[in-house]
């Protein structure tokens, strides 16, 4: 059975997708809800000033100062704020956000099963497979299935605790600093990370 | 287009166009537009939004607190999800002060401020034990309306 009878979308949904998009952004310049420079501003603010290299700081510095680590589990709008990270920590989708801290014996996942909810500041917009409805569905129901999919196996001995993003906490996963990265600085530590180590579904390598 | 800004024939009309016409990297678009807009984008990114309020009365549930989840009727922007309706959990967190919700969502119940928390929740109270995974929890941050003593 072809993709397309099975799932009932079309084949060219990609090409269909990006002229609606740029159709929709012609219409909307010319209605003068936006302008024709909004689209590269907002996404030119999403690659310099929030994105997942700021969360990844904020793990580097959480790894190598313990009582940082202790204040940003508790509070870490305010942690957070402490750093120097560029404007705006607190701002779009990144008013409140709670950190989760892997052990040993305790490994955190992100997901937001009704929508995208993601904290912006501090990890970017959110990947396209991360509103994937299949993906919510399954993340939710079963995340050692879904994990061992993503490459990442998690030892039966460990508890796997989901958080879902339902009403207006923005939550992001402090992964488990990798063995072998003694000596490392705190700028070699951040290079380490990724945005799904950060969301739960990665392993951070040396 | 529920708000009036365009309609969905123009909106058809413009994507016909678009990818009638192939190549849509190079496509043009429209110039122009006040740098007002743009401002108030980039305040709104850098300054949020914040829902958090005065909690109007102390929250109704304590940690450690056994809730029943509501099924309140469905409404487009609830913020239960549907696995959770009827089920019972654990309160593992009270969220400090309240929260709004960005517009009243009617016979669901948020939009005023009201306390949250976290709840967690066995797999197999959702699921039920055969479609479960050991050794996991689910954990959802929920609006105080949306719960009951269990």
């Amino acid at each position: 059975m072809s993709d397309k009878k099975r799932f009932g979308y079309d084949t060219d949904r990609e090409i269909y997708s990006a002229a609606k998009v740029r159709a929709l952004e012609a219409l909307l310049i010319e209605k003068g809800i936006i302008t024709d420079k909004t689209v590269d501003k907002v996404l030119d603010f999403f690659e310099t000033e929030m994105g997942p290299f700021n969360g990844a700081r904020i793990v580097a510095r959480a790894w190598v100062d313990p009582d940082f680590k202790a204040r940003l589990l508790k509070d870490a709008t305010s942690a957070i704020a402490e750093m120097k990270l560029p404007a705006g920590m607190a701002g779009a989708e990144g008013e409140h956000i709670k950190v989760a801290e892997n052990t040993p014996t305790v490994h955190n996942v992100i997901i937001c099963t009704l929508c995208s909810c993601y904290p912006w500041p501090t990890l970017g917009l959110p990947p396209y497979w991360f509103k994937d409805p299949t993906f919510r569905a399954r993340m939710a129901r079963e995340p050692r299935v879904v994990l061992k999919e993503f490459g990442v196996e998690i030892d039966p001995s460990v508890e796997i605790k989901l958080w879902d993003s339902s009403a207006q906490i923005r939550w992001m996963v402090l992964p488990e600093r990798p063995a072998g990265t003694e000596g490392m600085t705190e700028e070699q530590l951040a290079a380490l990370l990724t945005p799904e180590a950060m969301m739960g579904v990665a392993k951070v390598a040396a | 287009m529920q708000e009036g800004y365009i309609t969905q024939e123009e909106l058809d009309a413009r994507t016909a166009e678009y990818l009638a016409d192939g190549n849509l990297t190079d496509a043009p678009l429209p110039s122009g537009g006040s740098p007002k807009i743009d401002d108030q984008v980039i305040k709104y990114l850098l300054e949020g939004d914040s829902p958090k309020r005065e909690a109007p009365a102390g929250p109704k549930f304590a940690v450690g607190a056994k809730v029943r989840i509501k099924d309140v009727p469905p409404e487009a922007h609830t913020r239960l999800p549907g696995h959770l309706r009827g089920k019972t959990g654990t309160v593992t967190e009270v969220y400090e002060g309240a929260y709004a919700y960005f517009f009243s969502t009617g016979p669901d119940g948020i939009g005023s401020p009201m306390p949250c928390y976290a709840v967690g929740f066995e797999p197999a109270e959702i699921w039920g034990k055969a479609l479960s995974e050991e050794k996991s929890t689910v954990y959802a941050d929920l609006f105080e309306v949306y719960m009951e003593p269990a």
